[in-house]
């Protein structure tokens, strides 16, 4: 359609007036509309308002895109810290046999409490194992990725790895009764405490390191998602090891309450595993918007 | 005075009534409407629409044939469209009633 060619050169320009971002995404959808429409001034003046209104809500430009990596990126973060604060709910639940003499007459009476605790035991370690190698996935991803600029990955994995490797241990040690809360067998060992310390310690430094490395790096969609499947499984994990602990609560409250139900550990475990939901469920959801976008 | 209503030229919803027919690309979404509404949205109120309706997963961005995008509905781009003309619906019938019952309307 032959347009009036003032017209025409004015659009393009009012077309220029959209972010980058924009124009790179809806510009040539654009231009060829300009093309093959009957143009007015009342279209320069339309595409005048609505690139200003772009800079405003840059509703689909190169920054949006950025900060959809921003925010999928904090939201990863924000599941690694949420786990920080369910190790620690959980390990200090599971402290909820000592002393042991208490707790042993307690189960000895009320068998269901050996299974409460049993149900907070796997799924909470199913939900720490899930999410921290979802996020060691997301850190290898990092360091196979990094760049010239953005260099330094390097020492984080090599923390986080250690990390990993000494709560893999801690676990090991509790399941097969060296020590540690895990064994329902034997109840707390001697060192409960320091298992507690030295499990919190693990998740602690290991998602310093992972959030350090992917604060600096931009790990591929193939881990991201990994780490998201892994986070899901570490969600319905932690899903469990709520129900288990309050189960566990309630029975203790009801059936043993000289051992003392761990209330507040069981609502900071309940708060962590929200976070962690909400966080996951924003993730899921960036990761969607930026597929859609490529 | 003008026959603008307002809400019934919203942008948005008639984008999402033009694809529940099939995927379109930007100029055929334009075509449709003024077709089917009488509505002749311009380039940027089109674009500036679509964004958002993309931004909000109400529509998607199918493969380009070369400048042209067709963008098609997301199944709660439909979902919203069904409950929009429900609402329409209502305020239509209620709105015919409260016209035929109106005094001077006897």
């Amino acid at each position: 359609m032959r347009q009036r060619g003032w017209l025409r050169a004015a659009s393009g320009i009012a077309l220029r007036l959209y972010p980058d971002g924009w124009q790179a995404r809806y510009g040539p959808e654009l231009e060829d509309i300009l093309d093959h429409r009957r143009l007015s001034a009342f279209t320069v003046l339309d595409l005048t308002l609505s690139a200003l209104s772009a800079h405003r809500n840059p509703e689909f430009g190169i920054t949006e895109v950025f900060s959809m990596t921003a925010r999928l990126r904090s939201s990863i973060v924000s599941i690694l810290i949420a786990l920080v604060i369910f190790a620690i709910a959980w390990a200090s639940v599971l402290s909820v046999r000592d002393p042991l003499p208490a707790w042993l007459a307690a189960v000895d009476t009320h068998p269901d409490l050996r299974l409460a605790v049993g149900l907070v035991q796997l799924s909470g370690a199913v939900a720490l194992l899930a999410i921290v190698g979802g996020g060691l996935v997301l850190l290898a991803s990092a360091c196979l990725r990094r760049d010239d600029a953005r260099r330094g990955t390097g020492r984080p994995l090599a923390v986080a790895m250690a990390a990993f490797a000494v709560f893999l241990g801690l676990l090991v040690a509790a399941a097969i009764g060296l020590f540690g809360p895990l064994n329902t067998t034997i109840g707390p060992g001697p060192a409960s405490g320091l298992w507690v310390a030295g499990l919190v310690c693990c998740v602690v430094v290991g998602v310093a390191a992972v959030a350090r490395a992917v604060a600096r790096s931009a790990p591929d969609a193939t881990a991201i998602r990994l780490c998201l499947i892994l986070g899901l499984v570490g969600v319905i994990g932690m899903a469990f090891t709520v129900i288990g602990s309050v189960w566990l609560g309630a029975a203790v409250t009801l059936d043993a309450p000289e051992i003392g139900a761990p209330l507040l550990l069981i609502i900071s475990m309940v708060v962590a595993a929200l976070w962690a939901a909400a966080a996951l469920w924003r993730a899921a959801g960036e990761m969607a918007l930026q597929r859609r976008s490529q | 005075m003008g026959n603008d209503i307002g809400r019934f030229s919203d942008p948005g919803l008639l984008i999402l009534a033009s694809l529940a027919s099939g995927a379109k690309h930007g100029y055929a979404i334009l075509e449709d409407i003024s077709s089917f509404s009488g509505v002749r949205f311009e380039p940027g109120t089109l674009y500036g629409a679509l964004a958002r309706l993309e931004r909000e997963r109400l529509v998607e961005a199918l493969e380009p044939a070369g400048r042209r995008r067709p963008y098609g509905l997301t199944p709660s781009g439909r979902r919203v469209l069904e409950a929009r003309l429900a609402t329409l619906d209502r305020v239509v019938s209620v709105g015919r009633e409260r016209v035929r019952r109106a005094p001077g309307n006897v």
